[in-house]
């Protein structure tokens, strides 16, 4: 059956409804007030990074005069129009957030940004010291004419617009230079970047902890130190978006040269997603910038309050002031791994299961440390996708290059966003003796694997470790991840493979048991899904369950639209984008789409198959996106331990069934909360209570001490 | 933890082929065990060079060069101590092949053993017997094919026995570098290759009756892509045997046939360089299907490199072997057969050649298993040349066996046995013998003191009619004496042995006799 447009939902529209259920997170009164702040940070960053990838590639798309591909059927143009005005709203209710209820609270306990015209002279002078000593220097006015305003506005950075009077000063190379604005005789116009390498927050002392002005009104505050001679008559703070979207290298070679010229053609008309102007703002600032930038109406968004909350997040990291945050939660021991057994026999004994942030993410870092300094490991194979130089992973990685192990890692410069943090620590590695590893040519290698080879006394053993998130230590302790820990020799062969894939030291042939994209991944899915329909058609139960980030393949939704059709049970949970239109009579009535925002970044992806009764269970780096299963390497990974098999099947049907944070996708594309009595524990509560109940059993089960029996006294 | 010290030995074993470089990293446990560990593949067009101009081109050799130090790297992953690296039919046609081995051998370390068919044939054949052990010993024939890139290996048993060994110059690769290959249509190109393959399979059948084969068995990096795809697309594990249905087989090479190498690789996710060759595999597996009267095809997991690993296993375990002996054997007497020996006394001279071997073992000769084989194949055809014509029938069976195809027998071997065949009778070698004297030293000591033990043995049979049994050996300060229990019937023989002992007493430094052994 051909599925209609309508049957789809909007890509761009759902993103947006996604980063909703973020905001209303944050809107909750039921959670805390500096995570209320830190989901608002979250809804920025999010639209910071929508504004620059998905506007982006939706204005080039109008630019030349395409459609795009999105199976609801939308054109380009008709999406910008509503995503601009969804976005206006959305950036509405976070700032009626930010001023209305989330900031007054953290004021009430404490918390005080000061505006320069609320310092008293001690803090006015400790200003001046910070201005001087660090700030200062960091300076770099731009003098503002049409043609090169482009490459002087940086991306994603607060700048401060400047009007003045005064004799035309003169622009030297080394000297803060303004320009004319031609349009105004006698007065003149200045940019300057707001120095993004320091905090946003600078604290003053006061009789309050928590009190700091924001490094803009540090800038604002001493800007007649820039412009000596100068009137300032007006100011404004703005923050410019530019088009981000860089996907070429990742399109098929028959979109190429098309791609390549809507870049070029970008370029020119559309470079400026996004104009940010902070209130207040005169009408003179709106145009100048408008004008200047070449960004019309539709692109320019008043901001209510503070530019930019993403650094707003460093303030959950304050001391004290615990009862403003969730109650910590620290990553549980792993039973199997607690206290100082031996990893290595502990695998051997049985695959292991890590549930991350709720089990902790060092049993990974062990198990690489522990690699590093063992006489019997020979080589450590990796992925390293997203990960930080401060990392104890990387660490780990240089101790055993110095110990002489053979450390092979495939670097993924292409991780948006991290390009230059990888480079960097990627440069350290090789100094070490690492060797590096520069990703595939037109492949981004999102998989997450390792692999250590040891030699033990019996034979060589291949550890394994599989995982749907990277190896990231911060991340980890607030995404939700699975991991997989596993000596059987079948995954070792096939990792060593992988290994040797994206290494290009060999081709792939066939796979024991891994489904790789963008070869194969693709028609296994496929192939589980037809097969349930198969058993479904045959009047058998058949189930499919999935977690996903994201859900936007017309392919891989059409196979669950014929699967709901045959009878087949499909229980989805998607965090984020979801095209699939649950609940359609005739298409997808056998479908439920529930999304869950919590505390943790719902991240990992598992997938069931009830195959006639034999449990099929999978983790997968893979989303159900075009790009990840065309253009991506990633993985499926067969769970087989059947008591592994049987915690994830259950952590399904915990996530499905959360309707203290789930919502719900209806047939009309909108989330809504379940009707009707609501559990008061989420799954992420359930899923914490669960490994500390389980840590909780193996420390009790293990004696503290070992006690000696003495023998019987001889009677 | 406790860290005894790790017994097994970390190996590795590759091939340079027509299209592609392979190797299987292996560990092999004290007992000869062997456990794969890694089996990466890397595409290289040495055929296509070699197939088309007879060399290697500058692009090529450097691309060997890529891959192999690759390979090393992954040796070095798992601290591999021992490696071999053959090279087969692309490599052993190259004209430029010695400078070929040696410039790889100057920027990697590598050397490359370029070696023959026939050996090509062993090795895969060991691989296989090892997995498929009895079930090759059916009373039909069972035949065992691998399509290469440059060459198809062909071994056909009977009972278990090899009855005949060819490697045929029909390759995947090989057959697209056919002249007019390249440009015709696709159509137009099938009807060239099914022309080619289909005058190979006569000249097979001239050989053998194919349709007394019950139980056929396919190798090769194509036929196991087939068995995945046919198995659902799931790997089957290394070793596994797995067996597909001959209509199955010829659905799945009908429907390949009409795609297109681009269309190969988008259906079934399979590299390009796999998808070029497949088409043509599957043509050339089908043919000789088709001519046998086998209803499924059978197809272990194994390859070439299994066969040097086994190789390698041995070595490093000091075990196995036998049973391979027992096939160059068979293979022998296969070949006696064809050219009408005779049996009774070929036997019995083979039987008496290796009982003087092993006496003389010990003090006079210090030769291996491996000599004392060639003797055995020597015993066995010694006559053979008899078919052409009585008159200087040791020259005949000379040049037979150096041109037959003899089963686990390298050239080099089969020199060595031809020589040893030609001095059974009349001249001992001499300086002026101008094959004897291209024999390097070492195998030109072997020939005397094997052509010296068939000389007596031959004598002992010299009525072809076996009379001379249970004999017993004596070394004495006057000589070596032959001790039978019936002298006195053994006059032919005694002459006989006056007549072509010359050569032992040579070799040996004694003279040897025939007497009545002490009641």
């Amino acid at each position: 059956m051909r599925y209609q447009p309508r049957h789809f939902i909007n890509r761009e529209l759902s993103w947006l409804a996604f980063n909703e259920r973020v905001l209303q997170e944050a809107e909750d009164p039921k959670t805390p007030p500096l995570n209320q702040l830190a989901f608002l940070s979250i809804v920025s960053s999010n639209l910071d990074e929508f504004a620059m990838i998905r506007v982006g590639s939706l204005r080039r798309l109008v630019a030349a005069g395409r459609s795009g591909d999105c199976p609801s059927g939308l054109s380009a143009c008709q999406l910008l129009d509503q995503v601009g005005q969804r976005m206006r709203d959305m950036v509405g209710r976070q700032y009626e957030c930010f001023n209305r209820r989330v900031w007054p609270a953290l004021v009430r306990r404490g918390l005080r940004r000061l505006l320069p015209h609320e310092l008293t002279a001690e803090q006015r002078s400790h200003i001046q010291q910070v201005f001087d000593e660090q700030v200062y220097p960091l300076l770099t006015p731009l003098g503002i004419d049409q043609q090169r305003a482009f490459d002087h506005v940086a991306d994603l950075t607060i700048h401060i617009l400047a009007r003045m009077a005064g004799p035309a000063p003169l622009a030297a190379a080394d000297e803060p230079a303004t320009v004319v604005d031609k349009q105004t005789p006698g007065e003149h116009v200045a940019v300057v970047a707001i120095p993004t390498g320091l905090p946003r927050m600078i604290v003053v002392p006061a009789s309050d902890e928590h009190t700091f002005v924001l490094i803009e009104d540090v800038v604002l505050m001493h800007l007649d130190r820039l412009f000596e001679g100068q009137k300032l008559l007006e100011t404004a703070l703005f923050r410019v978006t530019r088009n981000g979207d860089l996907s070429v290298e990742e399109s098929r070679d028959e979109d190429f040269l098309a791609a390549m010229s809507e870049v070029l053609i970008g370029r020119k008309e559309s470079e400026m997603v996004r104009l940010e102007l902070a209130e207040p703002a005169s009408p003179w600032a709106g145009q100048t910038l408008g004008r200047l930038l070449e960004v019309d109406d539709a692109q320019i968004f008043t901001i209510p309050g503070p530019l930019d909350l993403k650094p707003f997040s460093s303030l959950l990291g304050l001391p004290g002031l615990s009862e403003l945050r969730y109650q910590p939660w620290v990553p549980q021991p792993v039973p199997r791994l607690a206290g100082d057994v031996d990893v290595w026999q502990a695998i051997r004994e049985g695959d292991i299961l890590l549930h991350h942030p709720y089990e902790t993410f060092d049993t990974v870092v062990r198990l690489l440390q522990e690699a590093a300094a063992d006489k019997g490991v020979l080589a450590i194979k990796q992925v390293l996708y997203r990960t930080s130089g401060t990392s104890k992973v990387i660490a780990a990685l240089e101790q055993a290059a110095a110990n002489g192990k053979q450390v092979s890692v495939l670097v993924e410069l292409k991780a948006r966003f991290d390009e230059a943090r990888n480079i960097e620590w990627s440069r350290r590695l090789e100094r070490a003796g690492v060797q590096i590893v520069y990703g595939l040519a037109a492949l981004k290698v999102h998989a997450k694997a390792l692999m250590i080879v040891r030699r033990e006394p019996d034979r060589i053993r291949r550890y394994i470790h599989l995982a749907t998130g990277n190896y990231n230590e911060s991340t980890a302790q607030l995404y939700t991840d699975f991991g997989l820990l596993t000596c059987d020799d079948d995954f070792g062969a096939d990792v060593a493979s992988f290994f040797n894939m994206i290494t290009g030291y060999s081709l792939p042939s066939g796979w024991r048991k891994l489904a790789v994209a963008p070869r194969g991944l693709r028609n296994r899915l496929l192939h589980l899904i037809r097969r349930e329909i198969e058993r479904a058609n045959a009047g058998r139960n058949a189930v499919i369950m999935l977690k996903l980030n994201s859900l936007s393949d017309r392919e891989m939704i059409q196979a669950l639209y014929d699967a709901s059709r045959a009878g087949v049970k499909v229980r989805l949970n998607i965090r984020g984008v979801c095209c699939l239109r649950p609940g359609v009579k005739g298409i997808s009535d056998n479908i439920e789409v529930v999304s869950i925002v919590g505390r943790f970044l719902e991240h990992s992806r598992v997938l069931y198959f009830r195959n006639g009764g034999q449990d099929e269970v999978y983790l997968s780096s893979a989303d159900w996106m075009p790009r990840n299963l065309d253009r991506r390497v990633e993985l499926l990974v067969p769970v087989e331990s059947p008591p592994l098999k049987q915690r994830l099947i259950e952590s399904l049907q915990t996530c499905i069934s959360d309707t203290a944070k789930g919502r719900w996708l209806g047939s009309n594309g909108k989330y809504t909360r379940p009707a009707g009595a609501r559990q008061h524990k989420s799954s992420q509560q359930a899923f914490m209570e669960l490994a500390e109940q389980a840590a909780k059993a193996m420390a009790e089960q293990t004696p503290r001490e070992f006690q000696v029996l003495k023998p019987p006294e001889p009677e | 933890m406790s860290q005894t010290v790790p017994t097994n030995t970390l190996v590795a074993a590759l091939d340079i082929g027509a299209s592609a470089i392979r190797m299987a990293i292996a560990e092999i446990t004290p007992a000869g065990q062997i456990h794969v560990l890694e089996t990466p593949a890397k595409p290289v067009a040495i055929g296509r060079d070699v197939f088309t101009s007879g060399r290697i081109s500058r692009s090529t050799r450097d691309e060997v060069i890529t891959v192999l130090r690759g390979f090393k790297q992954l040796m070095d992953a798992y601290q591999v101590k021992l490696s071999r690296v053959i090279a087969t039919s692309a490599l052993r046609e190259a004209v430029d092949r010695d400078t070929f081995v040696d410039w790889v051998f100057v920027r990697t370390g590598i050397d490359i053993e370029v070696i023959e068919g026939i050996q090509e044939n062993q090795l895969t054949f060991a691989a296989v017997q090892n997995v498929l052990g009895d079930r090759l010993a059916v009373a039909e024939d069972s035949l065992i094919i691998e399509v290469g890139g440059g060459s198809t290996e062909l071994v056909i048993l009977h009972s278990g026995q090899i009855v005949l060994s060819q490697t045929l110059p029909l390759g995947a690769v090989r057959l697209q570098q056919r002249p007019g290959s390249r440009e015709a249509t696709a159509q137009a190109r099938r009807r060239l290759f099914r022309r080619e393959i289909s005058g190979t399979v006569e000249n097979i059948l001239r050989l053998r009756d194919l349709k007394r084969v019950r139980f056929f068995v396919a190798l090769g990096s194509d036929m196991r892509f087939a068995a995945r795809i046919i198995g659902q697309g799931v790997e089957p594990p290394p070793g596994q045997v797995v067996t597909l249905p001959a209509d199955r087989f010829d659905a799945f090479g009908q429907e390949v046939s009409r795609l297109s190498v681009d269309e190969l690789v988008d259906r079934y996710s399979m590299p390009f360089a796999d998808a070029e060759t497949l088409v043509p595999a599957m043509m050339i597996y089908s043919a000789f299907i088709a001519s046998t009267g086998a209803d499924q095809i059978v197809v272990p997991m194994v390859s070439i490199r299994d066969g040097l690993l086994l190789e390698i296993a041995a070595m490093v375990s000091g075990r196995g072997g036998s049973d391979f002996a027992r096939q160059i054997v068979a293979s022998a007497r296969a070949t006696g057969e064809k050219y009408n020996y005779d049996e009774k006394h070929a036997l019995h001279v083979t039987m008496l050649a290796l009982a003087l071997f092993d006496e003389l073992r010990s003090h006079e000769h210090q030769l291996t298993d491996r000599e004392r084989l060639m003797l055995e194949v020597a015993g066995i055809l010694h006559d053979i040349g008899m078919f052409i014509n009585t008159a200087a029938h040791h020259k005949h069976s000379r040049y037979l066996v150096a041109s037959s195809e003899l089963f686990g027998l390298r050239k080099a071997d089969k020199e060595i046995i031809a020589e040893v065949v030609r001095y059974h009778r009349k001249s001992i070698p001499q300086p002026t013998h101008m094959e004897y004297m291209s024999l390097p030293r070492a195998d030109r000591v072997v020939v005397s003191k094997l052509a010296a033990i068939l000389r007596v043995a031959d004598a002992l049979d010299r009525s072809h009619l076996q009379r001379v049994k249970d004999v017993k050996f004596q070394r004495r300060t006057d000589g070596f004496a032959i001790r039978v229990s019936n002298v006195e019937e053994l006059s032919v023989e005694r002459s006989g042995l006056a007549a072509k002992g010359n050569l032992f007493e040579e070799v040996f430094g004694m003279p040897v006799v025939l007497e009545e052994a002490p009641a």
